[in-house]
C-alpha cells in the first residue's frame, strides 16, 4: 500500500467512523419517550399497561416491539370502539412520524405486560424497552401512578391539569 | 296466519320507528343531554340472575331502593377496564363531596365468569373502591341481561388458557331505583361527566 493511498484510506475510515457515530448520536437523541405511566395493578391480576408518549425528531421511524424485565410479555396494542364495542388488538408495530407526537394512552394504543412478575404498586418505577426499527432500542422508566381511588389526576400527578393551572 | 305474521311484523316496525322518533323529538325538547343516552322513558328490564361476588344475588331487587351504576368488563382486561373503573371510581367520590352518593350503588358485571371467580372480583373491586360490588354468572343469564341494556361482548374463538381478550361494551349503565335502565353512559368516560349527567338526570325527576 502506497503512503497515499494508505492515507487515503485512513482517511475514509475516520469519515466512515464519523458518520457511524454521529448518526448513533442522531438516532439515541431522536427519539424521546416522554410521560411514561402505569397504573398499579390489583391482588392477583398479573397483566399490567404502559402508556408514553414518544417525539421523534430525526427520520420516520417504527416501533416494532417492547419487553420489560418486569413481565413476560410486552406487546403493543390497541383499544379501539368499533360498532359500539371496546375491542384490543394486537398491533405488530406502530409508525412514529418525523415531528408528531405519538402517544399511547387510555382507551387507545398501550404496551400491554402480561405475566407481571410482581404487582404494580404506585410509586414505583420499572424500565421498558421500546424497539424502533431505525433507532434501535430506546429504554425508559416508567412510574407507576394514579391510586384506583383517585383516577390519573390523583396526588396531583395529572400533567394536562397542572398546565392549566399555571 | 301468514298475512297475520306480516301485520303484525309491520305493526312492529312502525312503533319501533314512532317510538324511535318519538324519541328524537322529545329528546331536543326536555331530555338532559349527558354524556351518553338518557331513556325517554326509563325501560323495564327482565328478571334475571347473577351472583355478587359475596355470594348473594344479584337481580332485579338487587337494583331496587337505590340508583345503581353497572360496568361490564372482566379483570384480565389491562387498558379500557382499569381506565373506566377509576374514573367511575372518581365519580362516587365526587358524588360524594356533593353529598349525591349516599342512594347510590356501583357494579361491575364481569362478561367473563371463566376467569372471573367470585373471589377474585372481590379483590380486584375493592381495590379500585370499597362501595364496588362485583358480579357475574353464566353465560346464557349474562347474554339476557346484557342485551337488554344494550351491552354486547364476544370472546375469541376458542378460548382457553387464561390469555384472551374480549371484546365488549365499555358503557356505564344508570339504573333507577324501581330497577329501570334510565340512562347509558358511553366510553370514553370521565369522571365529571357522569357527575354532571347524573346530577341532570336527578333534577329531571325532582
Amino acid at each position: 500500500m502506497s503512503e497515499r493511498n494508505a492515507s487515503r484510506f485512513a482517511g475514509c475510515l475516520v469519515l466512515t467512523l464519523g458518520a457511524l457515530i454521529a448518526s448513533g448520536g442522531a438516532c439515541a437523541d431522536s427519539i424521546q419517550v416522554t410521560e411514561a405511566w402505569s397504573r398499579p395493578t390489583p391482588p392477583g391480576i398479573d397483566v399490567g399497561v404502559a402508556y408514553f408518549v414518544i417525539n421523534n425528531q430525526g427520520r420516520n421511524d417504527r416501533l416494532v416491539g417492547a419487553s420489560s424485565p418486569v413481565a413476560k410479555r410486552a406487546e403493543l396494542h390497541i383499544s379501539r370502539m368499533e360498532g359500539g364495542v371496546m375491542k384490543m388488538r394486537h398491533l405488530n408495530a406502530v409508525d412514529v412520524e418525523s415531528g408528531v407526537p405519538t402517544s399511547f394512552e387510555p382507551s387507545g394504543r398501550h404496551v400491554m405486560l402480561t405475566g407481571l412478575k410482581q404487582p404494580l404498586k404506585e410509586g414505583d418505577a420499572f424500565p421498558l424497552v421500546l424497539n424502533f426499527a431505525n433507532a434501535g432500542p430506546v429504554k425508559v422508566q416508567v412510574r407507576v401512578r394514579g391510586t384506583a381511588g383517585t383516577g390519573e389526576g390523583g396526588h396531583g400527578t395529572d400533567h394536562s391539569k397542572m398546565k392549566q393551572a399555571r | 296466519m301468514r298475512p297475520r305474521k306480516v301485520a303484525l311484523f309491520a305493526a312492529a316496525v312502525v312503533a319501533v320507528c314512532a317510538g324511535i322518533i318519538f324519541g328524537i323529538l322529545s329528546r331536543s325538547d326536555d331530555q338532559p343531554e349527558i354524556a351518553g343516552f338518557v331513556y325517554p322513558e326509563p325501560k323495564t328490564i327482565s328478571p334475571f340472575k347473577l351472583t355478587e361476588h359475596n355470594g348473594s344475588s344479584f337481580d332485579l331487587d338487587a337494583l331496587k331502593g337505590k340508583w345503581s351504576f353497572v360496568y361490564f368488563g372482566y379483570t384480565y382486561c389491562p387498558d379500557v377496564c382499569p381506565t373506566t373503573l377509576a374514573d367511575l371510581s372518581r365519580a362516587q367520590k365526587l358524588l360524594e363531596e356533593a353529598g349525591w352518593d349516599a342512594g347510590n350503588q356501583y357494579f361491575f358485571v364481569s362478561v367473563d365468569a371463566q376467569r372471573d371467580t367470585p373471589q377474585r372480583l372481590a379483590e380486584y373491586v375493592a381495590f379500585f373502591n370499597k362501595k364496588f360490588v362485583g358480579a357475574t354468572g353464566a353465560d346464557e343469564a349474562l347474554t339476557k341481561f346484557t342485551q337488554e341494556v344494550g351491552v354486547l361482548y364476544s370472546f375469541p374463538e376458542g378460548r382457553k388458557g387464561k390469555s384472551y381478550a374480549v371484546d365488549h361494551s365499555s358503557t356505564v349503565a344508570l339504573f333507577d331505583p324501581n330497577a329501570r335502565l334510565a340512562a347509558v353512559f358511553t366510553s370514553p368516560h370521565k369522571a365529571e361527566e357522569i357527575v354532571e349527567g347524573f346530577r341532570k338526570i336527578l333534577r329531571r325527576r325532582t
